[in-house]
Parts: C-alpha cells; sequence; structure tokens
C-alpha cells in the first residue's frame, strides 16, 4: 500500500470527485422522460430520477427534496441541470445545489415550451455545461478525501465471515488514512446495538444509535409484521442467515470497528471524518441513494447471493466471499474473496486486494455495474402523498 | 473432509465451508479447535451446525454473540436454521 492517494476531481467545496459527470436532475416523476431522453443524447451525462416528488408533504417531502438536492451536490457530479414540471421546484433545488460552488441550471416543462421546447433548451444547455466540466482534469488527491459508502445486500450467511469483515478492514484503514465512511441500514443493527453503542463517540451518539434501530423496531411491532421473511428475507434465509440478530451481527462488520461520530439522518451530510451511521433503510436502491445524497464518492457493496445492483453517479465495487456466486454471476461481481472460506485467502490479503481495485476505480477504472449500466436511483418515501 | 468453522470461543453452532451432506464427517476448525462430528441433516455452504446438544429453550451463539433460541432440542450435528431457532428480538414463526 505505498500510494497515498488517487486522481480525483477537486470541487469548489473541496469535496472530491471520482468520477465527473453532468447530473440531469428530475425534480419530480413528471420530468423523468425528458430527463432520460435528454442523458441518452448527451455523452457525459447522468439521468437522475429518484421518483416521485409531487404532492408529498412534511418530513416526507423535508427527506425527498434534501436527497435530490444531496445527490446533485455529490461531488461526482461536476455541473447539474435540474428540470421540473414548475419552475419553483427547479429553481429550489439549483439553488441548494449551487451551496457547492457548482453551476446548476434550471428548466421547466411548463416555461419552456414543453417536452420539444425542454429537450431542444436541455442540449444547447447541457452540451455547454459538459464542455465546461469536461475542462477540469484530475489532480492529486489522498485517501483522507475519500467518502466511503458501504452497503451489504442480497446477503447470505457467507456475508458476514467474509465480505463484509474484509470490507471492514478497508473502513478502518480509510478512517485511518483521515477519511470518512458511512454504514446504514438499522434494522440491520437490530441484535448488535450493544457493538454499536460500545464504540460510539459518546452518550449523545450512543443513544441515537439506541434510538435509530429503536424506530425500525417500533415500527415492525406497530404493524405486527415479523421480521423473519421481510429482513431476513427469503433469499438472506436461503443463504443461510436465521434471524436478524444472525444477519445483523455479520452485517455490521463491513464498517469496521472504529469509533463511530454520529448519527446522520437519510441523505445528510456528515459533518467531519470517520465513521458515520445513518438512518437509511436496508434496500439496495434506496440505501445506496441515501449515501450518495450524503456525499459518498465511492461505495463497497458486500453481497452473498448477490444483488447485482449498482449506483450510476458513484461508483459501486461488488464484493462477494460465496464461491457459487462467484462462478455463476462473474458479470456483477468485481473482487472475489471466496479464497477466504476456501482457505487460500487471508482477510488480511482480502482487504488488500480490495484496497487495489479503490485505488483503481477511484482514478477511473469502471465497476463491472457501471459498464452494464446496471444502475438505479430512488428516494425512500415515508409518508403518503396526496 | 468438509470442514465448519467456529467463529467465537462461546458458539456452540459453526458455519460449513461447504454443502454437506446428511451423514457426512465435518472437521471443526478455527480457534485452535479440534473436533470432527457427523452432521445429522444435509445443509448448503454457510448454513449452521450444532457444535454441542442445544436444549429447547437455551441461547444458540455465533461470533461469541446469541442470535436466537433454541424452538426444540437441537442434537449435535444438526442444521441449525428457521425450523428450530428463533429471534429474541422481533416476531419468529
Amino acid at each position: 500500500m505505498e500510494k497515498s492517494g488517487f486522481p480525483g476531481y477537486r470541487r469548489p467545496d473541496n469535496q472530491v470527485g471520482t468520477r465527473n459527470f453532468l447530473g440531469i436532475i428530475a425534480a419530480m416523476d413528471n420530468a423523468n422522460p425528458v430527463v432520460r431522453t435528454l442523458s441518452r443524447l448527451l455523452y457525459g451525462s447522468l439521468a437522475v430520477c429518484p421518483g416521485f416528488g409531487r404532492g408529498q408533504m412534511g418530513e416526507d417531502f423535508k427527506l425527498h427534496r434534501r436527497s435530490v438536492i444531496g445527490l446533485g451536490s455529490n461531488p461526482n457530479l461536476g455541473a447539474c441541470l435540474v428540470i421540473s414540471l414548475e419552475p419553483d421546484s427547479a429553481a429550489e433545488i439549483a439553488e441548494g445545489i449551487r451551496k457547492t460552488g457548482k453551476r446548476a441550471e434550471t428548466l421547466s416543462l411548463q416555461d419552456d415550451g414543453g417536452f420539444i421546447g425542454v429537450l431542444a433548451k436541455g442540449l444547447e444547455i447541457g452540451q455547454e455545461l459538459i464542455l465546461q466540466i469536461t475542462r477540469q482534469q484530475r489532480e492529486i488527491c489522498y485517501f483522507s478525501d475519500l467518502v466511503l459508502g458501504v452497503e451489504c445486500g442480497g446477503s447470505d450467511a457467507t456475508s458476514g465471515i467474509s465480505a463484509n469483515p474484509a470490507a471492514g478492514m478497508v473502513s478502518d484503514w480509510i478512517v485511518e488514512q483521515g477519511g470518512t465512511v458511512i454504514m446504514s441500514e438499522p434494522t440491520e443493527w437490530i441484535g448488535a446495538e450493544h457493538i454499536l453503542v460500545r464504540r460510539a463517540k459518546d452518550e449523545i451518539v450512543a443513544a441515537a444509535i439506541q434510538k435509530c434501530a429503536g424506530k425500525y423496531i417500533s415500527i415492525a411491532q406497530e404493524q405486527g409484521l415479523e421480521l423473519l421473511k421481510n429482513n431476513p428475507t427469503l433469499d438472506n434465509i436461503a443463504g443461510g442467515l436465521s434471524t436478524i440478530e444472525d444477519k445483523a451481527l455479520g452485517a455490521i462488520r463491513k464498517g469496521g470497528s472504529k469509533t463511530i461520530e454520529g448519527v446522520l439522518a437519510y441523505g445528510e451530510k456528515p459533518e467531519g471524518k470517520g465513521l458515520y451511521l445513518m438512518d437509511a433503510p436496508a434496500a439496495a436502491v434506496e440505501n445506496l441513494t441515501a449515501l450518495a445524497a450524503g456525499g459518498a464518492n465511492l461505495m463497497l457493496f458486500c453481497t452473498g447471493r448477490s444483488n447485482p445492483i449498482g449506483f450510476s453517479i458513484v461508483p459501486t465495487i461488488k464484493i462477494s466471499g460465496n464461491k457459487k456466486t462467484i462462478k455463476n454471476m462473474s458479470s456483477d461481481i468485481d473482487v472475489d474473496v471466496s479464497g477466504i472460506m476456501g482457505g487460500t485467502l487471508t482477510i488480511e490479503s482480502a482487504q488488500e486486494k480490495i484496497i487495489q481495485r479503490v485505488v483503481s476505480v477511484t482514478a477511473g477504472q469502471m465497476t463491472k455495474n457501471e459498464i452494464l449500466r446496471n444502475c438505479e436511483i430512488s428516494i425512500s418515501r415515508i409518508g403518503q402523498s396526496i | 473432509m468438509k470442514k465448519a468453522l467456529v467463529l467465537a470461543e462461546k458458539d456452540n453452532v459453526a458455519v460449513v465451508l461447504d454443502d454437506v451432506i446428511s451423514g457426512e464427517k465435518v472437521e471443526i476448525a478455527g480457534l485452535g479447535t479440534q473436533d470432527i462430528l457427523h452432521s445429522r441433516d444435509t445443509l448448503n455452504l454457510a448454513h449452521k451446525i450444532a457444535l454441542l446438544d442445544i436444549p429447547k429453550g437455551e441461547a444458540v451463539l455465533k461470533y461469541g454473540e446469541v442470535i436466537g433460541i433454541a424452538v426444540n432440542d437441537i442434537p449435535r450435528g444438526s442444521h441449525v436454521h428457521i425450523h428450530n431457532i428463533q429471534s429474541t428480538r422481533i416476531g419468529g414463526h
């Protein structure tokens, strides 16, 4: 591990991008089609269609708006074009994004000539923005600039004894380098809260961890839900995970062993460096979206039986320790750590293997899901649309 | 011989490192353990096998932590999974 950094895009707010795209953002789902059409036409752009965004109220609306602005603020987007049905929502979102110092332009279907009007103007504006952002070159950046989102999905019982602990060692390494790691999925802390609480920076953080896990316990109990078969899911169960505690004790290992600095809301950015937890649900797409909105510029996605999904804005490295998955789903797994269970790879060597991939992906090597465009975005809902 | 890994000293289950057929001998490895048992069941890669008899109502320990309670008596060498262990946290079956 002689390298001390990677070539990245230094942004005006001092965040670092591992990618450099124009984000074309749909403020609400009625703008999804024009956004997708534009992004198909403009090379170097990404469609950011998080769904919903109209008729939402209260905390549900705040979460959505915060997350859309968060996605636009992600350092992997060099600039944004925000498109909505009407101009006010686009303007508010763009204003939020501009706080990062990047450009954010707006268009609305109502004011800019409907679908074809927005398409034509979007091509012009988009081309100009991409011309501008692609002038920026990569420069030397440091592992302390990394904001790593860690996710597990399609877990099975190999996850907790191979991919997750290996990823956890990488999490530790990033924190040691002065970087940031964010781990979420509070349902998968249930049964392991005492371990997390022990590592909380102070009593306030400890209480926040308990409260966050407790929220999901209350939700399940109020709805008379059995967690079994919801979490762990049927594929988790087929993969050997028997209870939520069984899953959680393996899941939390991906966050490593460092002090927990705070508990973030869905899509909230951490204030400092180090390890943070986030209140974002376990479903992979919603979770990756939350981590990206919180500023992650790289993701490690540990899987057992495989959930192949990735994320367009932020490169997502897939790791599996299940030799059957490696063999059957080779199009979807970036790093094979099945040697841990096979006795041919130590966890330390697995950590090194993952770090090598981190170094190359942050510098520009694509991940398998990136290449296949197997990526999705979705912001969680916590309320009823009206 | 197929192997199973013990993760912590307190554990009464081990994780099989490969698919195991009922009746097969399984070597228990990890933490300096030296033990061989006969599997009573057929179980897939990464599933749990009981290292000891676990009486009904006792805690099932993995990673040195409680992962559930035995809902039946579980003899040594049995598959330990949703049919015989229940969460201590929410629901069960």
